[in-house]
């Protein structure tokens, strides 16, 4: 089948680093694919810049695309909507999100920038499983958020949300 | 140390994304770290606990319980609350609309039964928050009330009627519970409130002995525990064999929500069925004549296993008594009397006593099928409604007894159950027919008095009727009828004689017309000089009747007996005193008889009814009771606009 001829595409980081990645896998990304379809065949001997993500947040990405090639495209309602209702994460993807929070939040950047959403997804759902269990004094520990509200503006919301222990 | 926060660099979209995977406690948690958060996240979360405790019910798929489940923040919250506030500001300007005239009611009391679930909170609040000294408190009451009645029986009736078109995915629970949508005016009977108190009972048995230990007891043994531990919760049977086909018996609601939990065999055995199913067990009702049992088919070779601990097989009731190590792959339990097997040679061994042939002892002693389990509980409630009838006596001014109440309301529930006895009879016939026409044929015949019954008390069920006719009366202009009209009489069959919506549409017509207001001075006399006769009581006069002893409500009158002659020659008007020109009353009976009444035959009476004329009946003609002048107000206005 002609779909098989392996054409590759070439993409440039921020940084300036030139990669070949496979059409098929780089199309895992809805921004490249749009674009190669904007473009058509003159895009395949083009150097495709990339430039809000770097070369290693790129590798990433794209190791990520190297191993979800095959998944059917998610792209119906009720997927997106279960999708939503779980925390589940498999367990190739949580290895892969095993990696320091710079690294995280530039994944989840670049997926969405990317337009790669159940990366995206997998990104999101990783940082409200390191949210669970905690209370706001360990979330603020955990992403390095400064707590900016005055203590009687905290009870004061405190007060107002204490509907949300009963569902 | 850096002050990077790496959440900043999200844009808002992404940070409600990742709290849309939080459940409420966490994502609150979230909301309340930074004054960003708190307006991103904390406000998408005030939005929900808006609609939460605004409204318990909205349409199917978005019904609080099944909203609140799922991940706050997964559900655009602010888009629900605002479309949920315009509905309900729409329901409202019609709903007061219709308050206000006569003109158009069924079509605006459809309107808003058309908004269905998401106006039911709504509706609920007028039926049973408008405060006893409202101007309209009788009104706006009884029409919230049909209005309910439309918007359940409209999913009754469809479940039904999917039933009859043999849609498998209808369970019996939903079959046997719109029964309840349809009968109890939303107070019981919520199918998915129902569902979710099956499961709860589940879930309990499930918890008492630990998922597994569940798993290990053998199917026998779990189909004895569930009728043991359903029977010691009071869930199933009924004790008082006297109160056996009491109508609150033939409801599912009843049986799992109001004390005394009795119940007739059928639904007692569903509920067995549902709970046992949800655990694991196949068990459905028997096909049995009689009486239902539960017909619980068990995978080939599971029994009593020697390998649970003693402590397991303990819990285990009768197994090993009965028939240990058997290879029999069903078995019988009769849970609305016991929590024991029932050996299946003495069900068979009565068949054949009862003369049953032999060629169908087998389909006899099988599982029903939920259409037939439905039509045997139309028959019940047919049943319980007809003896019913008889305890309560026309003369006495009824207060609904206390099991009318559960259901209802006195005799008005009893009638209601003829009504949907026979919407059901004419969905899903009586099971014995074979072909298409024979079916067509056979509900035709329960069409009439149905049909008579919905003109007269729901006439804002019309639509519910124009859809029934057009699958009773296929025309080959309907489109969207999915019958095959190819096969039959072809073009000719454009209009049925027999089909009844032309009628329908000219009830309709007539009631999107004004009304041609009645002026005393024109037609009656004052008393003194005019020789016209003297229409003495109002719209809205109290009364028994003098020869009878029944007691109605006036609402309407005739100077004089307004009757064809046969009618007039048939009830022996001219036997009267005052004959036929005296001034005629066309009445409310306390059962919601409309009856036509001489005037020389009315005994005003100065007091306050009681009962389901003031709470289920006035509200269709008037406002309030008014202590003063002790009779009724008129809100038929353009009709009686001096009365």
């Amino acid at each position: 089948m002609a779909a098989t001829e392996a054409t590759t595409i070439r993409l440039q980081s921020n940084d300036n680093h030139v990669m070949d990645v496979d059409k098929a896998v780089a199309e895992r990304s809805l921004l490249i694919k749009n674009m190669l379809e904007d473009l058509g065949d003159a895009a395949v001997s083009e150097t495709i810049p990339i430039p809000n993500v770097t070369e290693p947040v790129l590798r990433k990405v794209i190791e990520w695309c190297e191993h979800h090639r095959g998944d059917p495209p998610a792209t119906n309602e009720e997927e997106s909507d279960t999708r939503k209702r779980t925390t589940e994460i498999e367990e190739w993807d949580q290895k892969f999100m095993q990696v320091d929070q710079e690294m995280l939040f530039e994944i989840i950047l670049a997926s969405n920038y990317l337009d790669i959403k159940p990366l995206l997804d997998v990104g999101c759902k990783t940082v409200a499983n390191m949210i669970k269990g905690k209370s706001p004094e360990e979330i603020r520990k955990t992403f390095n958020i400064t707590n900016d509200f005055t203590p009687e503006e905290e009870e004061q919301i405190r007060r107002e949300n204490e509907w949300a222990e009963d569902r | 140390m850096a002050t990077e926060q790496p959440l900043d660099r999200l844009p808002d979209e992404l940070l409600l994304s990742i709290a849309s995977h939080l459940p409420p406690a966490e994502a609150l948690a979230f909301s309340l770290t930074n004054e960003r958060h708190n307006r991103i996240v904390g406000e998408s979360l005030r939005w929900r606990q808006r609609c939460l405790s605004g409204w318990r019910y909205g349409p199917a798929p978005n019904y609080r319980p099944n909203l609140a489940a799922q991940n706050p923040l997964s559900v655009s919250w602010q888009k629900l609350f605002e479309t949920r506030q315009s509905t309900d500001q729409k329901a409202e300007t019609i709903f007061e609309d219709l308050l206000q005239t006569q003109r158009g009611r069924i079509r605006k009391m459809e309107q808003v039964g058309a908004l269905g679930y998401d106006v039911k909170d709504q509706l609920l609040q007028w039926r049973d928050e408008t405060p006893d000294d409202a101007d309209d408190v009788l009104a706006r009451r009884f029409y919230a009330r049909a209005i309910l009645d439309v918007i359940h029986r409209t999913i009754a009736i469809d479940l039904w009627a999917r039933l009859a078109k043999h849609d498998l995915k209808v369970t019996l629970i939903e079959a046997l519970g719109a029964y309840d949508l349809f009968v109890l005016n939303g107070k019981w009977g919520d199918l998915e409130t129902i569902q979710r108190e099956i499961n709860r009972i589940a879930d309990g048995i499930l918890n008492e002995y630990g998922q597994r230990n569940w798993g290990q007891i053998p199917q026998k043994g779990k189909a004895l525990i569930i009728a043991g531990m359903l029977r010691e919760k009071n869930l199933l049977g009924n004790p008082d064999a006297t109160a056996y086909h009491d109508l609150r018996n033939n409801f599912l609601s009843m049986a799992l929500f109001v004390p005394p939990h009795t119940s007739l065999p059928l639904q007692s055995v569903a509920i067995y069925c549902a709970v046992a199913q949800r655990l694991g067990v196949n068990a459905q009702p028997s096909n049995y004549p009689g009486h239902v049992y539960a017909v619980v088919d068990c995978p080939r070779g599971a029994s009593y296993d020697p390998r649970l601990s003693d402590d397991l097989n303990d819990h285990i009731p009768q197994l090993s008594a009965g028939n240990p190590h058997t290879s029999e792959q069903r078995m019988y339990l009769d849970p609305f009397n016991s929590a024991h097997e029932i050996v299946a040679a003495d069900l068979s061994r009565n068949l054949r006593d009862q003369r049953v042939p032999a060629g169908r002892v087998a389909a006899l002693m099988g599982p029903t099928s939920v259409a037939e389990a439905t039509r045997r509980a139309g028959r019940n409630i047919l049943r319980s409604a007809q003896s019913g009838f008889h305890d309560h006596d026309e003369d006495e001014e009824n207060e609904g007894g206390e099991v009318g109440n559960s259901v209802g309301g006195g005799p008005l529930a009893y009638e209601t159950a003829t009504y949907v006895g026979l919407w059901n009879a004419v969905l899903l016939g009586d099971g014995q027919v074979r072909t298409r026409d024979h079916a067509l044929q056979q509900s035709r015949l329960y069409l009439a008095p149905l049909l008579e019954r919905l003109l007269q008390h729901f006439p804002q069920e019309i639509c519910l009727a124009e859809k029934l006719c057009a699958t009773l009366f296929p025309r080959a202009s309907d489109g969207d009828s999915s019958l095959d009209n190819s096969g039959d009489e072809g073009g000719n069959q454009e209009q049925d004689p027999m089909d009844p919506r032309n009628e329908l549409a000219a009830f309709r017509e007539a009631d999107d017309q004004p009304r041609t207001p009645k002026i005393r001075s024109t037609v009656a006399g004052d008393g003194a000089s005019s020789g016209l006769p003297v229409v003495e009581y109002r719209v809205g006069q109290y009364f028994k009747h003098r020869r009878y002893k029944y007691l109605g409500v006036v609402i309407g009158w005739d100077e004089t007996c307004k009757m064809p002659e046969a009618w007039i020659q048939q009830m022996r008007v001219d036997e009267l005193d005052k004959g036929r020109d005296q001034p005629f009353y066309h009445i409310i009976d306390t059962n919601r008889n409309a009856r036509y009444v001489a005037q020389e035959n009315i005994m005003k009476l100065a007091r306050k009814p009681r009962g389901d004329i003031l709470t289920k009946i006035a509200g269709r003609y008037f406002k309030r009771w008014d202590a003063e002048t002790q009779v009724f107000v008129s809100n038929l206005k353009e009709e009686y606009p001096e009365d």
